[in-house]
């Protein structure tokens, strides 16, 4: 059989796979996909008191620039980053962990990290990340 | 030991596919949101992406370890893999700091997936000398 045909016949499969899937997987709404317990938005973080920052980018984008008093902690990099943090930290704190702009899932990752290592549950992450934070209160 | 060598690469590299398609497929509106932080296509597109691409990865992956229908399959990977890579050279170009998203939410970042895919290009121009390019100088 000709390579182009044998393509054909994979993609016919896979069209036919797609089909089914569409039928039976309902597709989300994007305000329900964005739905997390833990996440805050600029205004509502400027509502909690005593803010930690975490940095949950890598320490090239942080040394770049980050927010004032922010701690460092990547996942590239996790025992030095948490080991910095433990040294600030208090169980008063409420930690916040942002990453850049709206597509960074880091700072969703590294705050369930966070949660499960300091046993708290008040880290929530930032919606919007790094930007909508300076683009709230520069 | 040629042949072996082809059969053998082709299941690795064409048994990550169908892992990769078939985690994909188990959990589709992650993979859904993982499509949408790349911030390259809307809403509607995303959707069909998340519903169609797992199904070729799982259906290529198949295609290339069966070595009657190697070279369509190979066609498709190739093609899909440079995709990826454009997508993912994209997002490091833009500063997104995103999951990859290549196996679910898997956590891989999008500088491991790029090399790795690096690698997986390279097998498959690897089953195309060794089992695809010789039958072609038969003929």
């Amino acid at each position: 059989m000709r390579w182009w045909l044998q393509a054909i016949l994979i993609l016919l499969f896979a069209l036919g796979g797609a089909i089914g899937s569409t039928l039976l997987v309902q597709r989300p709404d994007l305000p329900a996909l964005s739905q997390d317990e833990w996440l805050r938005t600029p205004a509502q973080v400027a509502e909690l008191g005593n803010v930690l920052w975490i940095d949950a980018r890598n320490v090239e984008r942080f040394e770049a620039g980050h927010l004032e008093n922010a701690v460092n902690v990547s996942l590239d990099d996790w025992d030095t980053g948490f080991g910095e943090l433990i040294s600030v930290w208090s169980p008063d704190d409420t930690i916040v962990v942002y990453c850049d702009g709206e597509g960074c899932e880091l700072s969703r990752e590294t705050a369930e990290h966070l949660r499960k290592d300091l046993g708290q549950e008040n880290v929530y992450w930032l919606e919007g990340g790094y930007e909508a934070w300076l683009d709230f209160a520069p | 030991m040629k042949k072996l060598i082809g059969h053998l690469l082709s299941l690795i590299v064409g048994g990550f596919f169908v892992w990769a398609g078939i985690v994909k497929l188990t959990g589709p509106t992650e993979f859904f949101q993982s499509i949408l932080h790349y911030q390259l296509v809307g809403e509607d597109a995303a959707w069909w992406t998340a519903m169609f691409l797992p199904w070729l990865e799982v259906f290529a992956g198949i295609g290339l370890i069966i070595p009657q229908t190697r070279s369509g399959a190979l066609a498709w990977l190739t093609l899909l893999l440079l995709v990826f890579e454009a997508s993912l050279v994209s997002a490091l170009a833009r500063g997104l700091n995103i999951d990859c998203g290549c196996l679910g939410g898997s956590g891989s970042s999008v500088t491991f997936a790029l090399a790795r895919n690096g690698f997986l290009l390279a097998a498959l121009v690897g089953i195309y000398f060794i089992s695809i390019c010789p039958r072609k100088k038969i003929l």
